[in-house]
């Protein structure tokens, strides 16, 4: 049996309250059985619910990477609190007696072994690759007209706010075109229409009209180019139906697109044996998709490219999606599949194991952060000035130092060039206050994980630290 | 490149979004702009592309004007990405901390940190459990907690302030300083006294001249809260005496009352003065606690003088209430565990005066008679038991006088009497001291469930007050008193408990919580019965007594419990009741234990 840590059973559980409803029921005592089969492969109990009949849960570690979790209970959290009490039962040293393994579980893992063998059969059998899926060309056809359909109206609705005037937009007619929204969902492009929302979402609030609309003016400009780009994507694929999905931008994302893994693939943006480290975390809610977003920034250890991961919770299932976490271990994985993007790509994986970061790591770290401030501003700015592009870039800069000047904080290069440090819209969290905490030792010599915003109406681009490198640790500064 | 002009031009398009982009065509500002962005154009391609979309947007039908601005814009944009500033000049200071202190870690994960911050900084309901709940696991250990915690001194809820300010800074320590001193406002609410009270506390030996300094400022031109927390910490201050002597003289009434408080803390002849003044003169209502603080034997002997003199006063000229409000202050101020001999007599001879026996006297009379009794002392309780006689308006204190020095026996023989005239002042005096000293078998309960220390010392009472309680029909005092199982006094507690009984009452359950403590044969079934005439919707949890009396059923009733869950309406009840059920089934049917044992078996059980 894999040893039980309270910190493994945390990172199982989908999120905090169920981790206190799970230890809960341990606490009050909520088990009158804890079962384990004589070979350890089985824990199974019986916990009290709020019916007569108790929920019998058990945690099956057969597959020790994989182990398989059961319960009776009718929740659609999973795994529920009855299978995490049992398992912090287990975890806190409660006693287990000795048990035949129940007839119902042993009848499951005989199933779940044909299941098994039964693939390694077709996977013998067959050729090896999964085969290509097939294309429907009519269906297809008919989702590109749609999806163009989409777009002309959204530049309808454009053009129609831009002429009349973005101070006319008043709530009434703000509601007209969260209607006009709504209808957008017909047209297969929910990412325009995530956007159109924000757009909305921005007047809307009391900031846009006291700031002069910068926020507003900006979201509108990037849905313009958005719009023309995605006109003339989609004509093209209407006139080549051969023609493959676009996967030298986001564009197909930013429309709404969700990549699978297995597309991915197949369009070869995924990375093999890849290793990386977390340099930080956010979750926020994002109102115009009506989703959390955890997202997580990493850099591929190998070769020092940051990418991001994020998970979308839709705000009506969050209980039940599990809410991601910080990870202070290094994540290995056999395939890392890459979203198409310019700059911080978006990637995912769909199995990995873990291990104890070293001081070796964050050397690696170190190693790859960015000495020359000029050289990282180009690059910044040349994403930036890409209207499809994140409008928050970020990047690992390597600091001589970081201190204070009369305008605020700043970090200098080792060329004595410097970058002003400020708070950015986009994270919305103060994260300067704790760099009077760091010892002066790690503000010397370090590297830095910051995230870029451009403000136009200043003409300042800010950049904001998310962590910094110090010699062999992170110290983070968001989560 | 002229990015200036580039940048006006940015503006004007917004400002045309804003307006309306229909206007873009006649706009005379984009006229205006359009020869120098041409010029321009010349040397740099930039700018005649620029020039061009202008001109684009100049010339557009006004179907066209918004695709043709929103084109200019998403060109400007791309230009002026370019163009950013990320410059910072100047002497860059350093600001790290220096060798003394750590780094704090920051290796807690979001999903643990992120609810304490929530909790520590937002509003709505559960927070405090959150922190408390954070302390417990360590979390204040992370440097991302500081700043939240600060700012938690201001919260409106006051509770989590107050906890945040007397456990958790001290967790965080020296850390909290810079913060600390960086958020308080002078100015502030009580938010910023509590942050002036951490600052102090936090503060190093090294640096304690700084954060006097800071409190000694604070105390005289701070904001009212902040005064009153930066008086109270200059209390113990020696050199601040002079100050405080001249903060008791302010012109808030606060001020003057919190400088009084300091003083009492000083032994010192001034101190004395000030607080003798402050009794005699116009500070009479909050001179008194200070007094009584201050323990100072001299002070009391002059307190005690002045008494003595308004004693004389009060007599000469019974009508006058001028004098009330300074009797009450010194009588509050005498009050103190250790009085002695001279303020003993002090006190008797006041309640004995038969000049000042007037109705607007009866408050001075009770402070008196209160301070008394509680002095406990032998020959105070015979004074106040004989004044029985003479001052019927303190026959309470005269009661519970006798209490404590009489036989049970002798305190009802003398006593009973008052009861006669059942609706007399008399009787209620005593009713109300029957009410106030013997706890119902809940409250006992309750006590020793939460190992509180019962409030008074146990007191055994004279078997005949429940009989005469029985004849008075007090069924409440019954039920309280009734602890030996006497035929009488089972009988009036069993028939009442079938009369408008009602398990959702605090009447009923103190009934049957008396009889299962006689150990009644039929209690059992009463209680059963009981909660089977509940009504459906009536509850919607169970009281903790009602947990108790239930929990007191032999587990024969397990069965019907469960049967009777059905009838109730809210879930809350019915998984109680479950609950109840399991834990009445677990009991061994020999138990036949009663009376106060089962009440320590119930308390073993519930908890």
């Amino acid at each position: 049996m894999v040893a039980l840590t309270e910190a493994y059973i945390d990172s199982i559980a989908l999120n905090a309250a169920s981790i206190k409803n799970g230890k809960d029921l341990v606490r009050k005592n909520s088990f009158p059985i804890l079962n384990r089969t004589k070979d350890d492969t089985l824990l199974f109990g019986e916990c009290k619910g709020s019916g007569k009949e108790p929920y019998r849960c058990s945690a099956d570690f057969m597959h020790q990477e994989q182990p398989v979790y059961r319960c009776s209970c009718p929740s659609r959290q999973f795994p529920c609190k009855h299978i995490l009490g049992l398992l912090y039962a287990a975890a806190a040293g409660q006693t287990f007696s000795v048990a035949e393994l129940p007839s119902d579980i042993a009848e499951k893992r005989e199933k779940a072994e044909k299941r098994e063998e039964k693939k390694k059969e077709a996977a013998v059998t067959g050729d090896g690759a999964s085969p290509k899926r097939k294309v429907n060309k009519s269906a297809l056809a008919k989702k590109l007209a749609a999806q163009l359909e989409g777009i002309e109206l959204t530049e309808k609705l454009l053009k129609q706010l831009a002429t009349s005037g973005l101070a006319a937009a008043d709530a009434r007619a703000l509601r007209q075109y969260e209607e006009q929204a709504k209808q957008l969902g017909n047209y297969f492009v929910p990412g325009l229409q995530a956007s159109f929302r924000e757009l909305i979402d921005c007047l809307r609030s009391e900031k846009s009209a006291s700031s002069g609309y910068v926020e507003a003016a900006e979201q509108l400009t990037s849905l313009h180019s958005l719009l023309k780009r995605g006109r003339d994507y989609l004509t093209a694929r209407i006139a080549d139906p051969e023609m493959a999905i676009s996967t030298d931008s986001a564009l197909e994302e930013k429309l709404g697109h969700a990549w699978q893994f297995a597309e991915l693939r197949e369009a070869g943006q995924v990375r093999e044996q890849v290793e990386l480290i977390q340099l930080s975390f956010r979750s926020y809610s994002d109102q115009a998709r009506g989703e959390y977003v955890d997202e997580g920034y990493w850099m591929q250890l190998h070769d020092g490219q940051l990418v991001a991961t994020r998970t979308y919770r839709p705000f009506r299932a969050a209980k039940f999606i599990k809410e991601e976490d910080s990870y202070f271990h290094i994540v290995q994985t056999k395939e890392l599949a890459v979203y198409p993007g310019e700059w911080n790509r978006r990637a995912r994986w769909e199995e990995m194991t873990l291990r104890e970061t070293s001081a070796a790591d964050w050397q690696a770290v170190r190693q790859h952060a960015v000495k020359s401030y000029p050289d990282a501003l180009k690059t910044i700015k040349n994403v930036l000035k890409n209207p499809l592009s994140d409008k928050n870039p970020f990047m690992l800069l390597h600091a001589a130092r970081i201190g204070q000047t009369e305008d605020g904080y700043a970090m200098e290069d080792e060329q004595g060039k410097r970058i002003a440090l400020g708070h950015i819209e986009a994270i919305g969290q103060p994260t300067l206050s704790f760099l009077p905490f760091i010892q002066e030792g790690s503000l010397t010599d370090c590297a830095v994980l910051v995230m870029f915003e451009d403000r136009l109406d200043t003409g300042r681009l800010q950049a904001q630290p998310l962590a910094l490198i110090a010699e062999d640790e992170a110290i983070r500064l968001l989560y | 490149m002229s990015i200036p002009l580039l940048r006006e031009l940015h503006e004007d398009m917004r400002r045309l979004f804003i307006a309306g982009a229909s206007l873009a065509p006649n706009d005379l500002r984009l006229e205006a702009m359009l020869p120098k962005l041409e010029r321009l154009g010349e040397a740099a391609p930039v700018f005649k592309k620029v020039a061009e979309t202008v001109s684009g947007v100049l010339g557009a039908s006004p179907d066209q004007a918004a695709t043709k601005l929103l084109d200019l814009s998403v060109l400007l944009h791309a230009i002026l990405h370019t163009q950013g500033s990320a410059e910072a000049a100047g002497e860059l200071r350093p600001i790290g901390l220096k060798d003394t202190l750590e780094t704090a870690p920051t290796a807690i994960s979001y999903r643990k940190l992120q609810p304490v911050i929530d909790a520590l900084t937002n509003s709505g309901s559960g927070r405090l459990e959150a922190i408390r709940q954070a302390n417990a696991d360590g979390l204040f250990a992370d440097m991302r907690t500081v700043v939240p915690a600060v700012a938690a001194l201001e919260d409106t809820y006051s509770e989590i302030a107050e906890y945040v300010a007397e456990e958790v800074l001290p967790k965080i320590g020296q850390r909290a300083l810079p913060v600390l001193h960086a958020s308080f406002d002078l100015q502030g609410g009580s938010g910023d006294a509590r942050k002036l009270t951490a600052i102090y506390r936090l503060t190093s030996k090294e640096e304690t001249a700084a954060a006097k300094e800071l409190v000694r400022k604070a105390a005289f031109e701070g904001s009212q809260p902040v005064r009153i927390a930066a008086i109270h910490l200059a209390a113990n201050d020696s050199d601040f005496e002079e100050k405080l002597l001249e903060l008791s003289q302010d012109r808030k009434k606060e001020i003057r009352s919190a400088a009084l408080l300091a003083l009492s803390d000083s032994d010192s002849e001034q101190a004395l003065e000030r607080l003798m003044e402050a009794l005699v003169k116009k500070d009479t209502a909050i001179a008194a606690e200070p007094i009584r603080r201050s323990g100072n034997p001299k002070l009391k002997e002059r307190v005690l003088a002045f008494g003595e003199e308004l004693l004389g006063a009060m007599a000469a000229d019974g009508k006058s209430v001028s004098w009330l409000e300074r009797m009450l202050a010194v009588l509050g101020g005498l009050r103190s565990p250790d009085e002695h001999a001279a303020e003993r007599d002090f006190l008797m001879r006041l309640l004995n005066d038969d000049a000042i026996d007037v109705t607007e006297t009866s408050r001075i009379q009770s402070e008196a008679a209160e301070a008394l009794l509680e002095s406990g002392h032998p020959q105070a309780l015979a004074f106040l038991h004989e004044l029985r006689h003479k001052r019927p308006n303190l026959l309470a204190y005269s009661f519970k006088a006798a209490i404590r020095l009489e036989q049970p026996a002798d305190a009802y023989e003398a006593y009973r009497p008052y009861l006669d005239d059942r609706k007399g002042p008399a009787a209620k005096q005593l009713l109300q001291v029957f009410h106030e000293w013997v706890p119902g078998p809940l409250h006992e309960l309750r006590h020793s469930l939460e190992n509180v220390q019962q409030p008074e010392p146990s007191i055994v009472w004279d078997d005949r007050w429940v009989h005469r309680f029985v004849k008075m029909n007090e069924e409440d005092l019954v039920a309280r008193l009734a602890v030996k199982p006497d035929k009488e006094v089972v009988d009036y507690l069993f028939n009442k408990a079938n009369v408008k009984s009602n398990i959702a009452t605090y009447r009923t359950t103190t009934i049957l919580l008396a009889l299962v403590r006689l150990g009644h044969e039929d209690a059992s079934e009463l209680i059963m019965s009981t909660i089977e005439k509940a009504r459906p919707k009536q509850i919607y949890y169970f009281e903790e007594e009602t947990d108790l009396l239930i929990a007191s059923l032999p587990s024969r009733y397990a069965d019907r419990i469960r049967l009777v869950e059905d009838r109730f309406y809210y879930e809350e009840a019915r998984n109680k009741l479950l609950e109840l059920a399991d834990l009445v089934a677990a009991k061994a049917e020999e138990d036949t234990t009663k009376g106060a044992g089962l009440l320590s078996w119930i308390k073993s059980k519930v908890r």
